[in-house]
């Protein structure tokens, strides 16, 4: 039989969205632009013959529609099969062992945290990342010890934002870097200077200094394409769940147990809490089912599982499904509308 | 309690773990790296009581519910007392390995009874190449022409027909190390040969029995991951890419060839399904060929081959299947 049906590879998934579409490549993890009628023609027709879609459209775009083709099959995101039947879609479902997959740490000036009790809590629900965030500069034996409490627990990957002050120098903290792998990155925010080490980012081990000043949870929520991660396990939870929230839990520098630390509602003091229990609150879990697809405007972006997103800093706080604060996409005329301030935090 | 015989670097015994421990199921991890210390075996009435202790863990294979044989070995530390006559000592450690040898596979024979995914023992059976080609061919699946010479003039005849061949291993990958200037080197290969570059490397007229396939034409390929009677199936266009249409396991290219969610028409599965049945295995990777002429050809069964690549591509969720498997055996 000949092969003329058009199929994209099951890693290859499109997105529609106002104004135009994309092909989300989630096996190179890398995305690109289509017009929204070959969105309609890969996902309404997929499956039939070529010259059967030929014809749906009357045989009026042949030549236009051959060129899509070409294009994708250039791209490696299509090819041909004579039998659709062996090429069925992915499975969109999400799921994942760990009961808590990130959580972020806030330091503020009165923080008292127990760092055993935290971090032994976090080990129990099978989190394996977390972010640690300080207001106010903390001495390098601080970050030191605080590293040597997290290599004592199941944690594979730290990021850690600190103040800029002395002794946090490129020469320590490269230092630090080298002796606990699991971090993967030391942002050294309110530095005098802007500097990051050849190769930024790597997989691990990152360093950087940036002027830009994180001294409150509220520098947080900001959307950009420089944010944007393509991959199987984020795209299917962004496709079912919230992308920043759900299986997140936090403590916001006044030793709040939160969801978010920019969240108001709080869940006891995090140095006496069991977390398992709090997971079971109801409240705790209620904005985790909150995917992009009830989102007010990202419902219609075509970025909406690969975004990130925020449902603390929201455009209008009395409807908790408003986009995003600080987006500043449209969807409708897909541009930027102006430049989204791009900070780490 | 559930076993887990693995290696000591595996992404994807790490992953199963983590659903364990999702599942609240304790389980007890025993790598190729550890080494038994003591063992203590009582005959009962109708079975046996077998307690293992390794460096820091105890294993009694009463408390065993489920058990995975993923990789690695049990292995014991065969001494024998130093001083004597070197040629008898040498006799009497051959005599103890094999005493161990045999302990091994009672002690692998009675982990067999307990419900399983793979086993250790026939895992050492089925990797035979050849010998799986003609079970699969049994089991009314396709399998590549296969030719062993030893004689160069037969490699000849056959070149001389006009067709393509490859040559291949006919046991594992051959992996060797070397050292130089104070480092080890490791190099690991399987890849397979087109015989042309075969006999231009100068072959003598009589040469160690090798293996070659008839070169099929491809398609795709196919990766299918077997577990209790499930077919995992992902197609690899390996194609796409030059470099990689005698062998895509020439690993640079791997994660660059297109990889799609494959569903196998039911007659093949059915075939798949009764040839593992036959090899008594419950789980495995089966590496097949669509052929441009539209066949499905087998070539071989790996019965713990890495699933993270089918399962990340594909969204199988195959680590959570495993665990999931493990659970309702325990
Ligand atoms: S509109 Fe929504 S989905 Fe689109 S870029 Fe902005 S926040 Fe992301």
């Amino acid at each position: 039989m000949e092969k003329n049906i058009p199929i994209l590879y099951s890693c290859c998934i499109p997105v529609k969205g106002a104004s135009r579409s994309i092909v989300c490549d989630l096996q190179r993890k890398s995305f690109l632009y289509i017009p929204n009628s070959l969105y309609e023609i890969l996902t309404l027709h997929r499956g039939k013959r070529k010259e059967e879609i030929f014809q749906t459209y009357d045989n009026q775009y042949n030549d236009t529609i051959q060129e899509y083709f070409d294009f994708l099959v250039e791209q490696e995101m299509l090819f041909y099969c004579d039998d659709s039947e062996r090429f069925p879609k992915m499975s969109m479902d999400w799921m994942s062992p760990a009961q808590i997959q990130d959580s972020i740490i806030d330091i503020g000036a009165e923080s008292a945290h127990d760092w055993d009790h935290i971090l032994s809590q976090l080990e129990g629900l099978g989190c394996r990342h977390i972010q640690v965030r300080s207001f106010v500069n903390k001495s390098l034996d601080f970050w030191q010890e605080l590293m040597e409490k997290v290599s004592e627990y199941a944690i594979i990957s730290v990021e850690i934002h600190m103040k800029h002050g002395v002794g946090l120098e490129k020469e320590s903290l490269n230092s630090l870097v080298q002796t606990f792998p699991q971090i993967f990155l030391i942002n050294v925010h309110s530095s005098p200077f802007t500097w990051f080490a050849e190769g930024f980012p790597r997989r691990m081990g990152n360093l950087q200094f940036s002027k830009v000043s994180i001294d409150s949870e509220t520098h947080c929520g900001v959307i950009s394409p420089s944010f944007f991660i393509i991959n199987e396990k984020t795209f299917t939870e962004g496709w079912n769940h919230n992308s920043c929230l759900n299986r997140k839990i936090s403590v916001d520098q006044y030793g709040m147990l939160k969801n978010c630390p920019s969240m108001v509602e709080a869940f006891g003091l995090a140095n006496e809490t069991d977390f398992e229990e709090v997971l079971k609150k109801e409240g705790f879990t209620k904005l985790w089912n909150i995917n992009k697809d009830q989102v007010e405007v990202c419902k219609s972006c075509e970025f909406r599982y690969i975004c990130t997103d925020c449902r603390a800093y929201i455009q209008n706080p009395n409807d908790p499904l408003s986009k995003p604060a600080k987006c500043n996409y449209n969807p409708a005329l897909g541009k930027w509308e102006t430049v989204a301030e791009t900070s780490l935090a | 309690m559930i076993l887990i015989l693995a290696e000591t670097i595996d992404k994807s015994v790490n992953d199963v773990i983590d659903w364990l421990t999702y599942f609240k199921l304790p389980f007890l991890r025993i790598n190729e790296s550890e080494f038994i210390q003591s063992i203590r075996i009582e005959s009962r009435s109708h079975d046996w009581s077998i307690k293992l202790e390794l460096e820091g863990k105890k294993l009694d294979l009463d408390d065993v519910k489920a058990y995975w044989y993923r990789r690695g070995d049990l292995k014991m530390a065969v001494k024998v007392a130093a001083g004597g006559e070197p040629v008898l000592l040498e006799q009497l450690h051959f005599h103890i390995q094999d005493e161990w040898a045999k302990l091994r596979e009672f002690l692998f024979a009675r982990l067999a009874d307990i419900p399983s995914i793979g086993n250790g023992l026939i895992e050492v059976n089925a990797a035979n190449k050849l010998k799986n080609l003609q079970l699969a061919k049994t089991c009314g699946l396709d399998i590549p022409k296969t030719y062993i010479f030893s004689k160069k003039k037969h490699l000849q005849a056959l070149q001389e027909t006009g067709e393509s061949y490859i040559l291949k291993g006919i046991s594992e990958i051959i992996s060797m190390n070397w050292k130089e200037g104070g480092n080890t080197y490791y190099q690991a290969s399987s890849h397979t040969v087109g015989i042309d570059e075969g006999l231009s490397l100068e072959v003598g007229d009589h040469f160690f029995p090798s293996c070659i396939q008839e070169k099929i034409e491809k398609e795709y390929e196919l990766r299918v991951f077997f577990l209790c009677n499930e077919l995992f199936a992902m197609a690899i266009f390996s194609q796409l890419s030059e470099a990689t249409q005698t062998d895509n396991r020439m690993e640079a290219y791997e994660g660059q060839n297109r990889c799609t969610l494959y569903k196998l028409p039911d007659t093949i599965s059915e075939k798949i399904t009764r040839f593992m049945k036959v090899l008594g295995l419950n789980c495995g990777s089966i590496d097949l060929i669509k052929s441009v002429d539209g066949r499905y050809i087998f070539l071989e069964v790996n019965p713990v081959g890495q699933f993270n690549y089918v399962s990340e591509n594909c969204n199988y969720q195959l680590e959570f299947q495993v665990a999931k498997t493990l659970k309702d055996f325990s």
